[in-house]
């Protein structure tokens, strides 16, 4: 009996998450609230999928466009750091899309947890959140797992005996995690609960045990970095990508969720402080010389984050939203271009952050001035309604498939045969996510 | 029937007093544009004196404009250049309400006539102030007057003329007769000067390009500002938006001659690049307007626009080449509007904590032109008399003492005028 009642209750929670994604992401809904017998009714706001869309538009722009030499002369403005076009020194304008990316999850990070907090409580609340971050980072090993192990394999460059051990690792749980996605979605036509609440578990456990392992790696990778001489013996793993930047950001941003606005900014600025003073007094050479910072710049992406939760409770209140946008702005500016101060997007250095924040909440807030207008096709909202699966569809498609293994053909591709591979796929992107917004089908971890 | 007249005649009454209320409202001088106005005579006048005094280190270097030995603030920009631009964001504070207090009391076109002349005034002033250094120049032997130089000399004797009868006129048995044909022959002596500083400068300009070098040499700070009040008049009665437009597309014009082959260093050559670059002070000017009428709206919107402003200024070195107040560099309009914004925009929120009668930043902002003129003849004949060894040599303590009373004595000065409310302005 007492099981029953568990099993009913996990049941119950399990369709209150899907139902509460659901709810977040419906154009409108309605929620009864029986106690009160009130009617709320709520507001999808439109200018936060807008924002996800450009952002996940552009990202895979960048993606797709660098696999073909005939695109070349737009690498000045899909090219990261050095290679493309400087927008301040050190930032390119590529460099601003993923800053972009966690400043928009920042703008949804506390109604989610808010929402997850009344429904289960604060504890599962924190521990949901954390497994979803440690979800995406265990989804981006995963990924590295395949370009680094499977599509050497594939192409003959490596034996898996001749991969480092964290590949092996992360290419043997690829596979495991893909048969456990194919259960999961075999359990969705499934009509038992029992089966579909452990499938869904088996597969996001897996995920974030692979998201902790590389947690694991990247640490110890950084400490033998600062410890170990250039040539000595080396046990971590130097992988590391923007998923799991992104997870990463969220888990160092978390503990903050709960805080009251003040209470984020003070963290914000002494994070911002102690780091430009490090990164400016040695720091920076060890953050650059791994993507996005590796466990470095993860303080300064979560501070972006945090930022982005600031600034949607700003979001009706005009004076400080933008007094604070335009002073960040003003002073980044001042900081890289008047006194040199380092900006990298890799690093993620505080003042590099700080502009990305300006510019973020600039957009953000211009969008907000046409949520009104709704027009029935609304391209970049339709990109913006799916994004996780956008990308990892996108950097699995189109970064591994097609650039790790038909790299060599696409790059000698005349323009005329570029152009419609380029639209096919962007026209793909497309009509995924228009389908699944049409269907009120919302993918998330 | 009554009671609708009653109600017509409240209504008008309520009107009348909403009237005056707004009225009363303009006029109500703002502590904080006058205390802002005050900090950039203060810091333009003492910081020049300081500059006298090697031994006073850090405090010399104040008001130097050079690189090499001012205090650089942002990359081709020091301290000492901030002040002018903020004197000018003072002047577009209060510009629009001047310019509407006059047209409610004596019609728009005497409005734009008082603007017209009293921008070419504050030109003449400035000739005027030149032709004095010409005179000591050619007293001591290291210049020679041309003709030019003597019709300036005649047309200030005239405009010297026009101040004594003015303060004749201050006899009341002799004011009616005097009061108005004075102060038209003060005014038009001091346009005359104006306009042919403007023409003999366009052709020092004109020269320069040429290759010839400068004959004239007759533009410094006063002429700038008038200058930039000329080009900025059209524009006193537009909308914010109009304001910005129209500044907008005085930039841009001005930034692309200013890019354009070596006009940039031909441009430096005359101070504050002359009449051509008055355009760019101009442009600043208004901008300065279209900050003011958002202050006047909410205040916020000026601390917004400012630091927008002079982010984007600092971001468009990177292209436009450094801050250089010389040539009236487009950078520098745009940081020179945004920080002098951001400097006003401090004065303000401190407002609300001063509350003593004890104001001196006040007094000196509330008479800029006798400031102005006292600090150039007294300051300036004093600097000129006294030996080397009592300036650049003297020791820290006998800097201090000048610096003291220099400080004490003009401030004591701007105290009486305030209490007397004696303001002169042109």
């Amino acid at each position: 009996m007492e099981e029953k009642i568990n099993e009913k209750t996990e049941v119950a929670e399990n369709s209150a998450l899907q139902n509460e994604d659901k709810q977040e992401v419906s154009a409108k809904q309605v929620i009864a609230d029986k106690n009160a017998g009130v009617v709320v009714k709520k507001e999808r706001i439109l200018s936060i999928d807008r924002f996800r869309g450009l952002c996940m538009f552009l990202m895979a722009c960048s993606f797709i466009f660098p696999l073909f030499s005939c695109f070349d002369f737009l690498a000045p403005v899909v090219e990261h750091g050095d290679k493309g076009f400087q927008i301040l020194p050190g930032i390119s304008f590529a460099d601003l899309f993923a800053a972009m990316f966690i400043f928009v999850i920042g703008l949804t990070i506390c109604k989610s947890f808010k929402a997850r907090e009344e429904k289960f409580g604060t504890a599962r609340a924190y521990f949901q959140l954390a497994l979803r971050f440690l979800c995406l980072i265990g989804i981006g090993i995963l990924f590295n797992g395949f370009e680094n192990g499977w599509v050497d394999i594939f192409l003959g460059d490596k034996t898996f005996s001749e991969l480092s051990i964290q590949i092996q690792i992360y290419s043997v749980m690829f596979w495991i995690a893909i048969a456990l996605l194919i259960v999961y979605i075999v359990s969705k036509f499934v009509k038992n609960e029992k089966f579909k609440i452990v499938a869904e578990c088996l597969f996001k456990y897996t995920l974030a045990i692979a998201g902790i392992l590389a947690l694991f790696f990247i640490l110890v990778a950084t400490a033998e970095k600062i410890t170990l001489p250039e040539t000595g013996e080396r046990y971590g793993g130097w992988e590391w990508d923007t998923l799991q930047n992104i997870g990463l950001a969220g888990l160092l941003a978390l503990p903050f969720v709960k805080f009251k606005k003040g209470g984020k900014f003070a963290i914000v600025v002494i994070t911002f402080t102690v780091l430009t003073i490090l990164m400016q007094n040695g720091l920076f050479p060890l953050a650059n010389s791994i993507l996005e910072g590796g466990i470095i710049g993860g303080f300064s992406w979560a501070c972006i984050l945090l930022m982005g939760s600031i600034f949607f409770e700003l979001k009706d209140d005009n004076k400080k939203y933008w007094t604070l946008t335009s002073l960040i702005l003003l002073v980044s500016v001042i900081l890289i271009v008047a006194f040199d101060f380092i900006a990298a997007k890799r690093g993620c250095t505080p003042v590099y952050a700080m502009f990305c924040i300006a510019i973020a909440a600039m957009i953000w807030g211009g969008l907000n001035c046409i949520n009104n207008w709704k027009p029935k096709f609304d391209f970049f909202e339709i990109w913006g309604s799916n994004a996780i699966l956008t990308y990892i569809t996108t950097i699995f498609v189109v970064g591994m498939l097609f650039g790790g293994l038909l790299g060599d053909q696409l790059t000698t591709l005349s323009i005329w045969a570029a152009i419609p591979i380029v639209l096919v796929l962007l026209a793909g992107l497309t009509i995924m996510n228009w389908l699944l917004r049409r269907k009120n089908k919302y993918i998330k971890i | 029937m009554e009671a609708n007249t009653k109600e017509i005649s409240e209504n008008k009454l309520q009107a009348s007093s909403n009237k005056s209320e707004e009225v009363v409202k303009e006029e109500k001088r703002i502590k904080s544009i006058d205390r802002f106005r005050g900090f950039c005579v203060f810091a333009m006048l003492i910081f020049q004196f300081l500059k006298n005094f090697e031994s006073l280190g850090f405090l010399s270097r104040l008001a130097d404009h050079s690189l090499e030995n001012g205090i650089v603030i942002l990359p081709g920009m020091t301290l000492a250049d901030i002040i002018a631009p903020a004197f000018i964001f003072a002047i577009g504070l209060t510009f629009a309400l001047s310019f509407n207090k006059w047209q409610r009391l004596y019609g728009t076109k005497h409005a734009i006539i008082h603007y017209l002349e009293r921008a070419l005034a504050i030109i003449g002033v400035g000739t005027f102030l030149d032709l004095c250094n010409k005179f000591l120049d050619m007293f001591g032997g290291d210049y020679t007057f041309n003709a030019f130089d003597w019709v300036v000399t005649a047309f200030s004797i005239i405009a010297i003329l026009g101040l004594i009868l003015r303060l004749l006129a201050l006899i009341p048995s002799w004011k009616r007769k005097l009061s108005v044909v004075s102060e038209q022959i003060f005014y038009v002596a001091l346009s005359c000067l104006g306009i042919m500083n403007i023409i003999i400068t366009s052709i020092d300009y004109a020269s320069i390009v040429s290759g010839q070098g400068t004959i004239y040499s007759y533009w410094v700070t006063l002429q700038g500002i008038g200058f930039a009040i000329l080009i900025a008049l059209p524009f006193v009665k537009a909308k914010a938006w109009v304001k910005f437009l129209g500044a907008l597309v005085i930039a841009i014009l001005f930034t692309v001659y200013h890019q354009l082959g070596n006009n940039r260093e031909l441009l430096d050559v005359i101070v504050h690049g002359g009449v051509v670059g008055g355009f760019g002070w101009g442009a600043m000017l208004i901008f300065d307007m279209f900050i003011a009428d958002l202050y006047f709206k909410k205040k916020y919107n000026a601390l917004i626009v400012s630091a927008l402003f002079c982010a984007i200024g600092v971001f468009l070195t990177q292209w436009l080449g450094t801050i250089n107040m010389g040539s009236c560099s487009p950078t520098f309009i745009l940081v020179g509007v945004g920080l002098s914004g951001l400097i006003f925009v401090v004065f303000d929120l401190l407002d609300k904590f001063h509350r003593s009668k004890f104001d001196p930043l006040v007094w000196w902002g509330k008479n800029p032109i006798i400031m102005f003129l006292v600090e150039f003849f007294v300051i300036g004949v004093y600097t000129s008399l006294m030996p080397e060894s009592a300036l650049g040599g003297a020791p820290v303590w006998l800097a201090i003492i000048q610096a003291i009373i220099a400080i004490v004595g003009l401030t004591a000065f701007a105290f009486l005028l305030a209490k007397k409310k004696k303001s002169i302005s042109l």
